[in-house]
């Protein structure tokens, strides 16, 4: 297991990463720090900036796409870019007797700073994260994970 | 899913096309259009497995198509063609690909080469500065509240046109004139509507550009000056699609469309291939999304001709009628099309997904332009940021047997990790410029990943296109100077 938590694979248009975390939340902060780092250098990101994020999902995979595409959206719009993210929680909320179906939420916070041209480098823009392949699941005494980002 | 590397039966139909016989769940079978050198390298990735996949999608119709710059992609390979039919046919976001309408834009110019050579890094630092390539860079001019967007998904090139990018003639040199029906923006997320907004008039990054080039080659001297193209004359070509905007959409869809899969009953042999029938509800907003976000990527290459246009005047000092740069034409390489076509000697109204694609309209079709009308459609192709790019039109043949259709460009053959490796230690932009060409681009890390040697021979690609007779070769142009995200 790698001391990062995480690292690239490659695919020939685009790239991935496996994730690997002690447990469900450091899985999802994991992977959020390898997003990161396929997008910027992130030792020149300073905190200046704290999100609270909350997204839902209808199963894990879902729930991991949704939350990456969080950091996809604030990057476009806002122009902000994460160093640091810490999950408060990832529940499983239980199906409706002959209503909705069960899935997933999380919160998290997250901290970092407005993208400024001058101090921090782009190193790849990400389109999209994709359904390719794409793994969420426990093995043994840790969790795993899989995304391909479409660049 | 498990990814069994199932051996594929794959037959030679001829010189340039290859056959997937239909076995287990494909309705039809696959053609893939390659040479005997191309399809050795195709079969190394999972690609024909991908157009296998296609197969088994209900309403295909005649066969699951791909060109010969096919490679792996999300679902359908990059490079793929399917028509459905629209009773009882699909429509998947994934045939059409996460930016929706990308494409190209040719423009030719009244400028040879010899009186521009020395003012080439001059007009590439105007253009880096006049066209916005990506995340925190944006122009002062675009300011959109969501009513004014929501015009821009409606009309397409024309609402830049109304707002000044440009003239009312440059409508008629776009595909589809700039605006695809059915847009209703009501369909698109408030999510994708303020990445839309942050994004209008911004070129992106990846393998997207505004290229300078010039006409270097002509195979066909006819053609090409209906074309209005000439050896040594200036060229521009400028490829990007619907941003953020598009992506996002194309996620939203995914959700919708796994959910309508199941719901439909439809199988798939890959998640990613989800779809609805095209008469479904989740069908019909998902085909007035994908018109609103290709709209907004005909109006951004719109925006951005304006200000190639401005450039060139302001640097050379040149007036608009003797620079003349003008469309020869712009189309998609990524969309999903209604269009009639003959089957079988009955004509059909098909749902054609083309995904890295090119429509190829022949000469006499009554969407081709009609000043192109004795020729055919310019098909756009083009190559790596190095080498060359290629003009072509569309024929008969292509009609018949690809629905008109052709390819779109390079295709990738190298990840972006090897490219990498490849360049370490190699100056790229110091390559480029011992070969005439000029770059700037705001990351230049990606330019690492964009090497020529990570993408297939363009020229490759554009022979087999012009042998198997569904595109005729025109004309070649190569690269003086490039801007990039």
């Amino acid at each position: 297991m790698t001391e990062k938590g995480y690292e690239f694979i490659n695919h020939t248009a685009d790239l991935g990463i496996l994730v690997y975390g002690k447990d469900l939340k450091e899985l999802f902060a994991n992977a959020a720090c390898g997003l990161s780092d396929i997008i910027t250098d992130v030792s020149r990101i300073n905190e200046k900036i704290t999100k609270e994020i909350k997204v839902e999902g209808i199963d894990l995979e879902q729930l991991m796409i949704n939350w990456l595409s969080e950091f996809l959206y604030y990057y476009e719009v806002d122009s902000l870019i994460f160093k640091r993210y810490v999950i408060i929680y990832i529940n499983n909320v239980e199906a409706e007797e002959g209503g909705k179906q069960s899935f997933f939420t999380l919160k998290a916070m997250v901290y970092g700073e407005k993208f400024d041209l001058e101090r921090h480098i782009i190193n790849t823009e990400i389109k999209a994260v994709t359904y390719h392949q794409i793994e969420v699941r426990r093995d043994n005494d840790h969790w795993r994970a899989r995304i391909i980002f479409d660049l | 899913m498990s990814e069994e590397k199932v051996k594929l039966r794959m037959e030679r139909i001829d010189d340039y096309r290859w056959r997937i016989p239909k076995e287990g769940g494909m309705r039809v079978d696959g053609i893939i259009y390659a040479d005997e050198k191309m399809i050795e390298s195709i079969k190394e990735d999972q690609s024909p497995q991908q157009v296998a996949n296609v197969a088994h999608l209900p309403g295909i119709v005649s066969h699951s198509l791909a060109m010969p710059d096919i490679h792996w992609g999300y679902g359908f390979p990059i490079g793929g063609v399917a028509a459905f039919d629209i009773d009882e046919g699909v429509i998947s976001p994934g045939g059409v690909g996460y930016d929706i309408n990308c494409g190209v834009r040719l423009l030719r110019s009244g400028l040879k080469h010899d009186e521009v050579s020395d003012k080439m890094r001059n007009i590439v630092n105007t253009l880096f500065q006049n066209i916005p390539t990506g995340v925190g860079s944006k122009r002062k001019d675009i300011k959109l509240n969501e009513k004014e967007e929501k015009k821009v998904l409606k009309e397409g090139a024309a609402w830049a046109v109304s707002n000044g990018f440009g003239a009312k003639e440059d409508l008629e040199f776009i595909e589809a004139k700039g605006c695809l029906e059915g847009a209703e923006p009501e369909v698109i997320t408030s999510r994708a509507l303020e990445r839309g907004r942050s994004q209008l008039g911004t070129l992106g990054s990846g393998n997207h550009f505004v290229e300078v080039g010039y006409v270097s080659e002509i195979y066909d001297k006819e053609v090409a000056s209906v074309l209005g193209l000439e050896k040594d004359y200036i060229t521009v070509v400028i490829h990007t699609g619907s941003r953020g905007l598009g992506y996002q959409v194309c996620d939203d869809f995914l959700k919708i469309m796994i959910n309508a899969a199941r719901e439909y009953g439809i199988e798939l042999p890959d998640r990613q291939l989800c779809c609805a029938p095209i008469k479904s509800e989740q069908g019909k907003s998902y085909l007035s999304a994908m018109a609103c976000a290709a709209n907004f990527a005909f109006a951004n290459r719109q925006i951005i001709t304006h200000w190639v246009r401005e450039t060139f005047e302001d640097v050379l000092g040149i007036g608009k009628n003797r620079l003349g740069l003008n469309i020869v034409y712009d189309v998609c390489h990524n969309i999903a099309k209604f269009e009639t076509h003959n089957i079988d000697g009955v004509n059909k109204r098909l749902c054609v997904h083309r995904k890295g694609a090119t429509r190829s309209f022949p000469p006499n079709h009554h969407d081709t332009p009609d000043p192109y009308k004795s020729v055919g459609q310019p098909v756009l192709v083009p190559g790596d940021m190095g080498r060359y790019s290629y003009v072509m039109v569309g024929t008969e043949r292509s009609m018949t047997e690809t629905f008109g259709s052709a390819c779109h460009g390079a295709g990738r053959m190298m990840s972006r990790h090897a490219a990498k490796k490849s360049s370490k230690g190699r100056s790229i932009l110091k390559e480029l410029e011992d070969h005439g060409i000029l770059v700037r681009a705001t990351g230049y890390a990606t330019l690492a990943e964009e090497i020529s040697e990570a993408y297939k021979d363009v020229a490759e690609v554009v022979d087999i296109v012009h042998c198997a007779g569904i595109g005729k070769k025109i004309a070649q142009l190569r690269p003086l100077g490039v801007i990039k995200g």
